[in-house]
């Protein structure tokens, strides 16, 4: 190599790592944990308690689970399969801040718990390829 | 380089080299499947082929960025450095197939052209965590298109090795992108799991390769003195026999080479791309690069025929035991009387 060749990989390696490293510290802190209430997982949680409200649409039928008037447990029933390969529940809250829930795929049960107290006013499923949403339902 | 040694031992050692790199891929790819299988049985095949040839690339790739910081650190790497363009162009072909089945499986069922729904399907570039990483992914494999079709000799020339080496520096952009493309990814899709910190300790590591060979380069760089345009290099007795002595005149780095009781001198930087001839030996009479084999005679400068690339030579004076180059190149193969001495 010559020296202005030498320079110029020093200059790209005392800066890329300064850049890049805080990216990547940031998305692993920030990674979502989708094995937390996938499908697998889903099926094996037992239903907690009864059910409080159910609200239904042509896909999807949901049961917001719970003991004693408090919600424990979202129950979202797929009637019809969702197509889209990478789906994502997200739950809106009363307060009006998003959280997500966990996948959702084929026909089947899926079980995601909720912190007690929390009040979902809304789900939505979300296609995390394309960005674009599935379908909505209101729990009010 | 002679011909024959470029035809008959080149080649071959080559081909044992491609065929072992093969295996140790597919390797990798069996022993990923099977260790996919085995976590998590409802795999699909599309989506272990994506995960597959997609980290097997980016594990190529780290591969590829740690040889060139590891032969300036160790001689004993420069081996890896022989042959490190098949790897590339490998790595290529397995971040292509990645690609490939990428789009097809997330871009083709819809109705619109593949690239139009790559490009549109996602357009969040202000956000972190929902940001389209698919496109990072598939700007990376373009500049690696480049570089692999760019990688014959033929493109060296053709290109100048100057405008081609920087069209090569591309990787690290490359490199950069990948690594943003796993770790936003990380956010939309199930990835592997531990690929972010493998990953991240992987990146930690090359860079700091790169820190500790440019500090060590930094220091090779101070430029020698001069008195009256001679610079003193070093003492006969510190070179050994068919090896060389790399000083730094006026930001160029000579090679001063002793050889049968000789002493001459020529640029230490190789025409085939920049190698550091310094580091090289002398074999059969020649100075041999040691990165890919380019042979020169230390006298002429000039590369034995039938081959016909030049290097400036330098005029050398010894006082004593001393000796002291002159800071003038002289011009491209130009000879010079080798200094004998003892
Ligand atoms: C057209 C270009 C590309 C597209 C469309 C693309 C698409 C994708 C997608 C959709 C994923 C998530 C897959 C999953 O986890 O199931 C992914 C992950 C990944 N990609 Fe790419 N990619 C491209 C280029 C590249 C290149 C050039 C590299 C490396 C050299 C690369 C390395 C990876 C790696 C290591 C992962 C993580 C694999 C895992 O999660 O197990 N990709 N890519
Ligand atoms: S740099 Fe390739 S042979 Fe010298």
């Amino acid at each position: 190599m010559i020296k202005p060749l030498r320079s110029r990989h020093q200059i790209i390696w005392f800066i890329m790592p300064l850049i890049v490293v805080p990216l990547l510290v940031l998305s692993i802190i920030q990674r979502p944990d989708f094995s937390k209430n996938t499908k697998e997982i889903a099926t094996s949680t037992p239903a907690i308690g009864n059910i409080l409200k159910e609200v239904e649409n042509q896909q999807l039928k949901v049961n917001l689970r719970g003991e004693d008037n408090t919600y424990q447990q979202l129950e979202v029933i797929v009637k019809t399969p969702i197509e889209a390969p990478f789906t994502i529940v997200y739950g809106k809250l009363s307060t009006g801040k998003n959280i997500t829930l966990g996948t959702i795929g084929q026909r089947g049960v899926y079980r995601y718990s909720l912190t007690p107290g929390q009040t979902l006013s809304e789900i939505v499923l979300q296609d995390k390829i394309k960005q674009t949403e599935i379908n909505r339902l209101k729990l009010k | 380089m002679s011909l024959s040694y470029k035809m008959i031992l080149w080649n071959k050692q080559k081909k044992v080299y491609d065929i072992i790199l093969f295996v140790l891929m597919m390797l990798y790819i069996v022993l990923f499947s099977s260790v996919t299988f085995v976590i998590n049985p409802n795999t699909t095949i599309e989506t272990l082929i994506i995960r597959a040839f997609g980290t097997l690339a980016i594990l190529m790739l780290h591969i590829i960025l740690a040889i060139g910081p590891l032969s300036r650190l160790n001689s004993k790497f420069l081996v890896l450095l022989y042959n490190r363009r098949h790897l590339g162009v490998s790595m290529f072909l397995a971040a292509f197939i990645h690609g490939a089945f990428s789009l097809i499986q997330f871009h083709s069922l819809g109705n619109t052209n593949v690239f139009y729904s790559l490009f549109t399907s996602n357009l969040d570039y202000f956000s972190l965590i929902d940001f389209p990483f698919q496109v990072l992914g598939f700007f990376a494999l373009m500049i690696l298109l480049v570089m692999a079709v760019t990688s014959h000799d033929f493109w060296l020339h053709n290109l100048s090795p100057k405008m081609w080496k920087t069209l090569h520096m591309m990787v690290y952009l490359a490199y950069a992108l990948v690594m943003l493309h796993v770790f936003l990814g990380a956010f939309q899709q199930e990835s592997s799991p531990f690929i972010q910190e493998v990953l991240l300790v992987g990146f930690i590591f090359i860079s700091a390769l790169h820190i500790a060979a440019a500090i060590k380069e930094k220091k090779r760089d101070i430029n020698s003195l001069s008195n009256d345009g001679w610079h003193y290099a070093c003492n006969v007795d510190q070179i050994p026999e068919k090896r060389a002595f790399v000083i730094s005149i006026k930001d160029e780095r000579v090679a001063i080479f002793k050889y049968d009781g000789k002493l001459s001198t020529i640029s230490n930087v190789c025409k085939h791309q920049n190698g550091p001839l310094g580091e090289g030996k002398i074999v059969d009479g020649c100075v041999t690069c040691p990165w890919h084999g380019y042979q020169y005679l230390p006298a002429e400068g000039k590369a034995p025929a039938p081959f016909t690339e030049t290097l400036p030579t330098y005029n050398l004076k010894l006082e004593g035991v001393k000796i002291f180059v002159h800071e003038h190149p002289n011009a491209e193969g130009e000879y010079v009387e080798p200094l004998k001495w003892g």
